[in-house]
């Protein structure tokens, strides 16, 4: 494996088997809404790491990731315990939990420290903020191979917990054991906390199974691929991370993976294709620009038919449009390059393609105002989606209507003058 | 509690025996007994805070009932027997959560699934079938979020329909849609009477009660009246259930979460054994 | 150690700062649980370490101001953040929230295993606290001779800033933790108030941090504040409830970190947590056993009251006067330690003459069962006259709610049904116990 160590590249590829099942975990947890229970679950593992090792005085990851299983489920547990009592909400449960049981392992382990443990307090400490470099072999594998069970799980019940998830009132009248798949969901997600301790730490582990699985959401839409993306996410950002961390001396573990992790949504929220900012602000622009090109058409369009002469002056269409000059200028210029528009000395008239185009975009925008005039009763989200395309919108039948209502009142373009010319059809 | 098993033949899509719900030891439904005949179609009207959703998720089994039971078909409320349709309030799901129309309308097949099988050609072409009924088989790759709120409710509508039950249960599916998918889900509840389903909606509408429903249940804390619309939906009863507060009963209501101040979850311990 | 060497000379310092601390927390913790704003203390206590520490690098000591300002700076960082995220890119709000602060907060630790080791900044002392240290630094001023370490005076300072904020916003805060439209509505600016208040926490979380550390901030924001919610239900009450909580953590924590020999701050936290654990089962009003006692007491009022209503009516069969067979009663279906209680406090209250398993009714237990076949009567009469509920369905419902309903309700409900004389099944409705000289004659005579 290029240079490296075989040692290192299997703890290597035990921390990216981690990352895999804190990507496919992590997003369960995000669309669950326990995100946050999550971090007060790490936090309460601290407790019973301690306490593991001073009943078996060893550092044997096994031991200590069985007490930080027991305590950190205790936790879950209280968090459930206080909040369904219903007078502390379970934000105040989680920080209760969270800030409790994490002061209670640091108290445990300062005890330890005191006792003159100096060693095995090395061991310790390196949890706190999770340290790869000291991983034994046989660790890297036991965490490897809970990573992998765990995302065969995921795998095995995703269709189960997709509907859990979603719509957990459906699923219980469809018959599944709502309680038992959300148990064994918070179950799967305290097991993938646990391995994840030694390399990510006590503190920053939520954020394995947050960061990945959000950055996941900004670039997919469906939960198949959100999985296989978090996963690939966490994935980077555990073996960059143990790569960086054991590169560098006293650089802990945890943060690093976590850097990289917010690397990649930093990266994901910019570049994104549909949700990134950069997309949704050109989105936005190219927007605004198609609405201006048509209301420019639409102006001209309307000064003509007012006047009666094939021809409007640069002052009448910039009395219609509030534009400044030079932005008149330039959606003018684009317009007649694309042979919508003749712009002369003396004004500016339509081509033939132009004004087809004009007539369309006028009676689209009049049959939209007269249906807002006649139609109490309109689903608003549907005007939000594309006010461009009539046709999909309303029903055939609807747009006939009001298109005779219009041509009733001489404001139908295109029929207004020559009654046997009637537009295309409107799709 | 555990209903008795029907001896009827011939029993009635849905019964309901003295039922009694109690929210933090408020009751909210005050003992409703009430049949639903097979093969109809049944609005459920009542003010704000009658109780029709409650109700509708007694029916389920979503909420334990203080007293009574609920039989479909004759049979005691089993979980997992597939045989009620549900359509949910709207506002009850994540509409920005991952998935596409399609995952969506799946979901109504997963009861038949079964444990780990995943959809597969026969289930997708069902659920293209039912996004057809509903007049929506072009948005089948749409992620929900893009979805007006008609098109939301056709969504759950084209799920219930991939369950294929007897008995569908649907919350206000009419409520904040357009006209043409008040139209589209009028429609398909006549489709489903017509393969002698049963339908119960609550409905919040009283103009238009009469044109679609057969039946109806005039409901206010208790079941004010139930029966065919003709003889049922009459100004009388109506004026029973939106007229005049119910004062005392409200009041005892208000006693009985008061003296009892148990907190979610109490009971009294008088829940007498006949 | 012994308790009273707490306020020996070499703790009394350290005493001061924790408990300064502690106070600072929970006064501003109070409202943070109050307006459901836990999380974003724990937020913001996580989110200010990088700019703590890139002002601690700057300054090149342990100065306030530039940690404070670096700490503000990041603290509004990390509201704006996840604000922006969960706007404007439709990010799940917990999500948002755990994004930006773990981000920081891992940039914040590198910074100070990087850079900060270099200056007098140890990065155990900043995430988890080490009020020891803090209190060996002292002030270069006195008081009466004395100096006070230099983290107390900061406190100090910082308490009486938070403290006469709150004085002077009480109303504008009470109303925009209570309401917020209607705050905003008011033109009291609900925004600015929240902005305030994590400005706050940001200040208290920076002045606390050499105490209790950074991530145990969390735990002294939220803990006494939770408490206070147990013990009042008004802010005043839960205010101070908080303080006394946050006093008592401080000692408790303190005394019993020397006694083991460990960490203060951890010792703190987990003393919250003990004091927590007690409130939560002792509170009086929302505590766990009182609630449960007060469930017990209901449960055997209800069992005693369905006792005396089933002597009642087997009374009125043998001596009533009434043409119908009074109804059965409540037969005793509750649990059996339930009913020999509920009788023996019968026996003891002189309802009963025995302690049999159908006693005779005394004076007392006839009024106690007559009031309650009258609430039974007369309820069944308006579930069958107003809500036209058919006559085999009564029964039931007037069972659950004959327990609750008082005599003034009873009096009403009488007099909007025009007084009557018969139940819906022809059983006569027993007279108020007020009335009963008119009944006179009906008063069974002495067994």
């Amino acid at each position: 494996m290029l240079g490296l160590e075989y040692n290192t590249a299997v703890v290597l590829a035990g921390t990216a088997a981690l990352g895999l099942a804190a990507g496919s975990t992590g997003s369960l947890a995000l669309l669950r809404r326990r995100a946050l229970l999550a971090d007060a679950l790490s936090h309460a593992t601290l407790p019973g790491i301690c306490i593991a090792f001073m009943v078996t005085g060893s550092r044997s990851f096994a031991a200590l990731l069985t007490g930080a299983l027991i305590t950190g489920i205790l936790g879950v547990l209280v968090v459930v315990m206080i909040s369904r009592r219903g007078k502390i909400r379970e934000d105040a449960a989680i920080g209760i939990v969270l800030g409790t049981f994490f002061g209670g392992g640091i108290a445990l382990s300062g005890i330890i420290q005191r006792r003159g443990a100096d060693a095995a307090q090395a061991g310790l400490d390196s949890f706190l903020l999770g340290q790869t470099a000291g991983m034994l072999l046989s660790d890297a594998i036991t965490i490897g191979v809970i990573a992998l069970i765990t995302v065969a799980l995921v795998v095995l019940l995703g269709k189960e917990w997709k509907l859990i998830c979603f719509d957990p009132d459906f699923a219980g009248v469809e018959g599944w054991p709502v309680r038992a798949l959300d148990l064994l969901l918070m179950l799967l997600i305290t097991v993938t906390v646990v391995i994840a301790l030694p390399a990510v730490g006590v503190v920053l582990t939520a954020a394995i199974l947050i960061i990945p699985a959000t950055a996941a959401r900004l670039w997919v839409d469906r939960l198949g691929p959100m999985l296989i993306l978090a996963s690939i996410f966490g994935v980077l950002s555990g073996s960059v991370g143990t790569v960086i961390s054991a590169g560098t001396a006293g650089l802990p573990a945890g943060p690093v993976i976590v850097l990289s992790a917010s690397a990649i949504f930093v990266v994901s929220l910019l570049f994104s294709p549909r949700r990134g900012i950069i997309a949704r602000a050109r989105s936005r622009v190219a927007q605004r620009r198609r609405q201006e090109r048509r209301r420019l058409l639409g102006s001209i369009y309307e000064g003509i038919e007012e006047s009666h002469v094939p021809m409007i002056g640069e002052a009448e269409l910039a009395r219609r449009r509030s534009w400044g000059p030079g932005r008149m200028r330039k959606h003018l210029e684009k317009a007649s390059r694309r042979g919508l528009i003749v712009w002369g000395s003396t004004g500016i008239a339509l081509t033939d393609s132009g004004k087809t185009l004009a007539e369309k975009i006028v009676r689209d925008e009049r049959i939209w105002q007269q249906y807002l005039l006649s139609q109490a009763q309109i689903d608003r989200d549907l005007i939000d989606l594309d006010a461009a395309e009539i046709g999909q919108i309303l029903p055939k039948a609807m747009v006939e209507e009001l298109e005779a209502v219009l041509r009733a009142k001489g404001r139908l373009p295109g029929a207004a003058a020559i009654d046997t010319e009637t537009p295309g059809g409107a799709s | 509690m555990t209903p008795p098993k029907s001896t009827d033949p011939n029993p009635p899509a849905i019964e309901v025996h003295d039922l009694t719900v109690s929210y933090h030891a408020k009751p909210v439904l005050w003992d409703i007994d009430v049949e639903i005949p097979a093969g109809k179609l049944v609005g459920v009207v009542g003010p704000n805070g009658a109780g029709k959703s409650t109700l509708l998720r007694a029916m389920l089994g979503l909420v334990r009932p203080a007293s009574g039971w609920v039989r479909i078909h004759g049979e005691p409320l089993k979980r997992g027997d597939h045989g009620c349709g549900y359509v949910p309030q709207r506002e009850s799901v994540d509409w920005d959560f991952p998935v596409s129309v399609l995952d969506v309308v799946l979901m109504g097949t997963y009861g038949r699934l079964g444990w780990f099988r995943r959809p597969g050609k026969r289930e997708k072409d069902l659920a293209f079938h039912c996004l057809e009924q509903v007049g929506i088989v072009e948005l089948a790759k749409r992620q929900i979020s893009q979805l007006s709120g008609g098109q939301q409710q056709r969504v759950f509508l084209a799920r219930a329909l991939a369950q294929d039950a007897r008995v569908y249960l649907m919350d206000e599916p009419f409520a904040g849609v357009d006209a043409a998918t008040e139209a589209a889900i009028f429609e398909v509840l006549h489709e489903l009477r017509a393969s002698g389903r049963t339908v119960v909606v609550v409905h919040h509408d009283l103009q238009t009660v009469e044109e679609y429903f057969d039946h109806v249940l005039l409901l206010h804390l208790r079941l004010v009246a139930a029966g065919p619309i003709e003889t049922t939906f009459t100004r009388e009863n109506l004026l029973a259930t939106y007229g005049g507060r119910l004062t005392l009963l409200d009041e005892a209501a208000e006693a009985v979460r008061r003296g009892a101040a148990g907190g979610p979850g109490w009971r009294p311990p008088a829940a007498p054994k006949r | 150690m012994s308790f009273m060497g707490l306020f020996d000379h070499a703790s009394l310092p350290i005493l001061i700062v924790a408990v300064l601390a502690a106070c600072n927390c929970a006064l501003v913790g109070s409202y943070l649980v109050l307006r459901r704003m836990s999380l974003l203390g724990d937020a913001i206590s996580h989110g200010v370490l990088p700019g703590l520490v890139i002002g601690f690098m700057l300054a090149g000591n342990r100065d306030l101001l530039p940690m404070l300002l670096g700490a503000l700076a990041a603290a509004l960082g990390t509201a704006l953040a996840t604000d922006f995220l969960k706007r404007s890119m439709r990010i799940d709000g917990d999500a948002a929230m755990g994004v930006v602060f773990t981000t920081l907060f891992a940039l914040g630790v590198i910074l100070i295993e990087r850079y900060a080791a270099q200056v007098d900044l140890d990065p155990s002392c900043v995430l988890y606290g080490q009020v020891e240290y803090a209190a060996i630094d002292r002030w270069s001023g006195a008081i009466f001779g004395w100096r006070p370490p230099r983290s107390a005076v900061t406190l100090a300072i910082v308490f009486a800033i938070d403290l006469g904020v709150i004085a002077l916003l009480w109303k504008e805060f009470l109303l925009t933790s209570f309401d917020a439209p209607l705050a905003d509505s008011l033109g009291l600016r609900s925004t600015l108030m929240h902005l305030l208040l994590m400005g706050m926490t940001a200040l208290t979380t920076v002045a606390s941090f050499e105490a209790v550390g950074s991530i145990l901030v969390v735990a002294m924001l939220v803990v006494p504040g939770a408490i206070g919610t147990l013990l009042s239900d008004r802010l005043l009450g839960v205010i101070l409830a908080a303080q006394g909580a946050a006093i008592l953590s401080a000692v408790f924590g303190l005394w019993s970190a020397e006694a083991l020999d460990t960490s203060v701050s951890g010792m703190m936290a987990v003393s919250a947590g003990g004091v927590f654990a007690i409130a939560f089962v002792f509170a009086p009003k929302h505590g766990w056993l009182p609630h449960r006692l007060r469930r017990l007491a209901l449960s055997l009022r209800i069992v005693e009251e369905d006792i005396l209503g089933v002597l009642y009516r087997k009374h009125e069969k043998t001596h009533g006067t009434g043409d119908v067979e009074p109804e059965s009663g409540a037969p005793p279906w509750h649990p059996a330690w339930l009913q020999i209680l509920a009788r023996l406090r019968l026996r003891l209250g002189g309802a009963v003459e025995s302690f049999s398993q159908e006693p005779a009714l005394t004076e007392r237990g006839m009024i106690r069962g007559r009031r309650l076949v009258r609430r039974h009567r007369l309820w069944e009469i308006y579930l069958s006259d107003r809500l036209a509920i058919p006559a085999s369905h009564l029964h039931d419902p007037a069972h659950r709610v004959e327990h609750f309903l008082d005599e003034e309700f009873t009096r009403r409900l009488e007099e909007k049904l025009d007084r009557p004389e018969r139940d819906p099944h022809g059983r006569e409705i027993p007279a108020p116990p007020e009335g009963k000289a008119a009944r006179q004659k009906k008063r069974p005579p002495r067994e």
